[in-house]
């Protein structure tokens, strides 16, 4: 199992980010993201993929809340394999950090291909964002 | 059979490394010095190995910035397997066991250390992501051949020391602080992972592959680097 913490109060909110607009994020500001291979199939990123993108677990006994501007009927949670708990979705999709996103506000991993994707910032209707800001090489 | 390929090697090599010393031993001790178990790779061993591939692609980035640079050819299909080999094996796979594993076990002997790695990670994988980009492109153009340089250059720059420093402090804050039983547990994680991810033989799959990579560069014989005697 991966060592994360497994709390039992999660909230989502809703922050701008330059370039992308009003993107969902987590209680403490930090970016989430979609993973288009997830469709249908629950959360896929598992092993490694989730050392570089950590799922918004929560546990089995929580629930997520809503912050403003957030669709609270859109908040569910899906099996977690990765700690046996249960991860957040939004829309159906399972939420993700990702692990380059080392302060809030920033959204470095949007439209990164890794791990077999590409992964996408969501906004608060629950569509994934899929503007490239580009390589910033 | 699933750890085959990177244990195997290690084992193998560890074996022969004890192998000397029990001779040695055994020449001191006598014949009846008790043969040694092969140990199990560590966590950090491991890392290492995977470290040794990173560094097999730097050096053949190395060799693609010389020949942009000296305005040779440049193959696309080279610069584009070698970042591939980044991109799945490195990238995808050994820096997301230190993001899962790794890292939260050093977070607080280490905390600037850790977001100093996980911002060179994020740049990395925009460097790699820049050079596949490149390489798709026609490599003529003086400014295209710039850009792909300074992206390979600014590459190598960061990821050596980057690496040096995983290997003399990471690791080692990882082992010292964490029990030997979970060690031993992430030793058998790891190459679990990795067959679950890449099949069986995956080390030995991917030094293939960046050895195709240095042969069609000129650097696959490891004695071109020896300088000549005086």
């Amino acid at each position: 199992m991966l060592p994360l913490p497994v709390p039992v109060h999660v909230s989502i909110g809703v922050r701008q980010v330059s370039g992308l607009g009003d993107v969902l994020v987590d209680g403490r500001g930090r970016t989430l993201y979609m993973f288009p291979p997830d469709a249908g199939r629950g959360v896929t990123c598992t092993g490694a993929c989730a050392g570089t993108w950590p799922p918004l677990v929560i546990a089995d006994s929580g629930s997520p809340s809503a912050g403003a501007g957030v669709i609270r009927t859109d908040l569910s949670t899906v099996a977690d394999p990765n700690t046996g708990a249960r991860v957040v979705t939004y829309a159906g999709y399972p939420l993700y950090r990702y692990a380059g996103d080392v302060a809030a506000g920033t959204a470095h991993g949007q439209a990164l291909f890794l791990d077999g994707g590409p992964w996408y910032v969501l906004d608060p209707d629950g569509q994934p964002v899929t503007t490239d800001p580009g390589t910033r090489s | 059979m699933s750890r085959v390929s990177r244990r195997g090697l290690l084992v193998g090599g560890a074996g022969l490394l004890v192998g000397a010393g029990a001779t040695e031993l055994g020449e001191r001790l006598g014949s009846s010095a008790p043969a040694a178990e092969p140990h199990v790779p560590s966590p950090g061993e491991e890392l290492m190995t995977e470290h040794g591939v990173l560094k097999r692609v730097l050096l053949a980035y190395r060799a693609l910035s010389a020949r942009l640079a000296d305005g040779r050819p440049v193959p696309s299909g080279v610069v584009i397997d070698a970042a591939q080999i980044v991109s799945s094996f490195v990238e995808s796979f050994h820096e997301g066991l230190e993001e899962a594993y790794v890292f939260p076990r050093v977070q607080d002997a280490e905390p600037d250390l850790v977001r100093t790695l996980l911002v060179q990670h994020d740049r990395g994988r925009h460097l790699t992501a820049a050079i596949l980009a490149a390489a798709g492109t026609r490599l003529r153009a003086a400014g295209a051949r710039a850009a792909l340089r300074a992206d390979l250059d600014a590459f190598v720059r960061m990821y050596e020391p980057h690496e040096a420093w995983e290997d003399t402090v990471v690791y080692p804050a990882l082992r010292a602080g964490t029990p030997q039983r979970t060690l031993d547990e992430l030793a058998e994680r790891f190459a679990d992972l990795e067959n679950r991810q890449f099949g069986d033989h995956a080390l030995r799959q991917v030094l293939d592959r960046i050895g195709g990579v240095e042969q069609q560069l000129g650097i696959g014989d490891l004695a071109s680097f020896t300088p000549a005697a005086d």
